[in-house]
C-alpha cells in the first residue's frame, strides 16, 4: 500500500470520528432532575412545567427532567435524592432548608402580590359573619395543610385572635381531590360551609376569570405577607450550577420562548407564572414564625 | 370736485380712513371667528376631559369606597374586576399600587405605581381631581432612606435596588418636568 494510500485512510478515519466524537460529548451533559410540587393533578404540572424544563435545559447546558410531585411525598422523595432542584411553596422550602439545608434559588411572581401572597378567612356576604370573633361555632374548610395561605396562615391568624379551631369551631373539613383552594371558595358560597380559608391569590385569579365577584364575600381577616412559590437547590450542587439555574430564572421576561413538539411557547405564560425575584433566606423568616406557632414542620413537637 | 390741491389732499385723507376702517373691520371680524373656534375647540377638550375623569371615577367606584374604608383585600378584589376589561389602564394602575402601599406590600406597589404615573402623569397632579400625589410623595419620604440603606448594605439586593429605582423615578415625577 503506498503512502498516499495510508494518509488517505488516515484521513477517513479522522472524518469518521469527528461526528462520533460529537456524540460522546453530547452524552456527556450533565443530566439532573426537578422536582414540582403538584397543584392539581401530575398532568397539569406537566404541562406547565415542560416549557420552562426545556428553557432551563437550553440555558445551563444540563438535561433537566421534570418530576411532578404531590405535597405530602415532596420531602421524602427529596430527601432519597430523587430530585436535586425544588419547586414547591414556601413552606416546604422552609422544611427543606431546616432539614437539608436546601438553598434558595429564586420566588415566583404571581398576582397582585409579586412574589408574596396572603391567606384569608372568607365568609359569603349577607351571612351575618362579619369578623374574625364570629367564627366560634362555624363551619369551616381549609385548603391543604402543607398550603402555607391555604392553611397554615389562617390558623396562625386564628390562633393570634383568641379561636382555637380545633375548639372553636363547630367543625372543620379539607376538601378532597384537586382544586382545593376553588372548592372550598365554592363550598362557602353554596352554604356548605360558613367561612372558608381562602389563599388571597384565588380569590384574585377567580375574579379575573369572572367565576366569582368581589362583592360575594366578606373578607373577615387577611394574614401577613408570606413568599410564594420557591425554587431551591440541594445543598450539594456545585456553585456554578447554583448561580446558572438563578441566573437563568432571574432573566426570564414574558417574551421567553421555547419549542415544544414544533409549537413556539411563552415559557412564563404557560407556568402561570408573572417572573422570578431573588428573595432572601430571611424573607422566609414570617414562614418559620407561623410554623412555630401553629406546630406545623419542621417545628413540630408531640 | 377737486378744485384744488387741498380738495385733493381731503379726498386721499377720507379715501384712506374708508380703507383703515375696513381693514380693522375685517381684522376684529376674523379674529373674532378665531377666537370662538379656539373656545370652541378648548370647550371640547375640556368637556372630553370632564367625562373621562367622571367616567373613571364612575368605573373605579367600588374600589375607591373600598379603600377608603380600609378594605384594601376587598378593593383589591373590585380593581380585578374592573382590570378584566382595562388591564393596563393607568388610573387602575395607580389605585392597584395606592392599595398595595396601604398592605405593605411595598415592592409591588412601587412598580405599579411606577407603571401607573409612567403612562399618565395627571394621577400625581397637584390639581388633579383623581390624583394620589400625597400618597405617593409620603410614600417616597418614608421608603427612600429605607432602600438606600438595604443598598448600601448588600449591593446583590436586586429586589431593593429596583423598588429604590421605582422611588427616584417618582420622586422624579413629583418634582415636575420633562421625563
Amino acid at each position: 500500500m503506498s503512502l498516499l494510500r495510508y494518509l488517505l485512510i488516515a484521513g477517513l478515519l479522522v472524518v469518521i470520528s469527528l461526528p462520533l466524537s460529537g456524540c460522546e460529548q453530547a452524552g456527556e451533559r450533565q443530566k439532573m432532575k426537578i422536582g414540582y410540587m403538584n397543584c392539581n393533578s401530575e398532568a397539569e404540572t406537566r404541562a406547565r412545567f415542560l416549557p420552562l424544563t426545556a428553557y432551563l435545559s437550553h440555558y445551563t447546558g444540563i438535561d433537566f427532567e421534570a418530576v411532578p410531585v404531590d405535597t405530602h411525598e415532596f420531602a421524602e422523595r427529596y430527601a432519597q435524592g430523587e430530585f436535586a432542584l425544588t419547586h414547591s411553596n414556601s413552606l416546604l422550602y422552609v422544611q427543606l432548608k431546616f432539614d437539608h439545608e436546601l438553598q434558595l434559588l429564586a420566588a415566583e411572581k404571581r398576582g397582585n402580590f409579586g412574589s408574596r401572597s396572603a391567606g384569608t378567612i372568607i365568609a359569603r356576604k349577607g351571612s351575618g359573619i362579619e369578623k374574625l370573633t364570629d367564627l366560634k361555632g362555624k363551619r369551616m374548610v381549609f385548603g391543604p395543610m402543607m398550603a402555607p395561605t391555604g392553611y397554615l396562615a389562617q390558623y396562625d391568624l386564628m390562633l393570634r385572635s383568641g379561636i382555637d379551631p380545633e375548639r372553636d369551631l363547630a367543625y372543620y373539613a379539607i376538601p378532597s381531590g384537586s382544586f382545593k383552594h376553588e372548592k372550598l371558595v365554592y363550598g362557602v358560597y353554596f352554604g356548605a360551609f360558613d367561612v372558608a380559608a381562602a389563599p388571597l391569590l384565588d380569590l384574585e385569579v377567580m375574579t379575573r376569570e369572572g367565576k366569582i365577584t368581589a362583592d360575594d364575600f366578606v373578607i373577615l381577616g387577611q394574614s401577613p405577607l408570606v413568599p410564594y412559590c420557591t425554587f431551591g437547590a440541594a445543598a450539594k450542587l456545585v456553585p456554578a450550577v447554583v448561580e446558572k439555574v438563578r441566573r437563568a430564572l432571574l432573566e426570564l421576561t414574558p417574551e421567553t420562548t421555547v419549542d415544544i413538539a414544533g409549537e413556539r411557547v411563552k415559557v412564563l405564560k404557560s407556568a402561570w407564572i408573572d417572573g422570578f425575584e431573588a428573595l432572601r433566606d430571611a424573607d422566609y423568616d414570617v414562614v418559620r414564625d407561623m410554623a412555630r406557632r401553629v406546630n406545623m414542620p419542621p417545628y413540630q413537637e408531640y | 370736485m377737486f378744485v384744488d390741491r387741498y380738495d385733493r389732499l381731503l379726498w386721499a385723507v377720507f379715501i384712506l380712513l374708508l380703507i383703515a376702517i375696513a381693514t380693522t373691520t375685517a381684522y376684529s371680524l376674523q379674529g373674532s371667528a378665531y377666537v370662538t373656534q379656539h373656545n370652541d375647540r378648548n370647550l371640547a377638550r375640556k368637556m372630553i376631559e370632564r367625562a373621562r375623569l367622571d367616567y373613571l371615577a364612575d368605573l373605579y367606584a367600588p374600589v375607591t369606597a373600598a379603600l377608603e374604608s380600609g378594605d384594601y383585600s376587598h378593593a383589591l378584589l373590585a380593581l380585578g374586576e374592573v382590570q378584566r376589561s382595562f388591564p393596563d389602564e393607568a388610573y387602575g394602575q395607580v389605585l392597584k399600587g395606592v392599595i398595595l402601599s396601604k398592605m405593605g406590600a411595598i415592592d409591588a406597589a412601587l412598580e405599579s405605581l411606577a407603571a401607573g404615573i409612567k403612562r399618565d402623569g395627571n394621577y400625581i397632579d397637584r390639581n388633579g381631581s383623581l390624583s394620589y400625589r400625597e400618597t405617593v410623595a409620603a410614600l417616597v419620604v418614608n421608603q427612600l432612606p429605607l432602600y438606600a440603606a438595604r443598598v448600601a448594605n448588600d449591593a446583590g439586593d436586586t429586589i431593593a435596588l429596583t423598588s429604590k429605582r421605582h422611588l427616584h423615578y417618582l420622586q422624579s415625577r413629583l418634582a415636575g418636568g420633562c421625563e
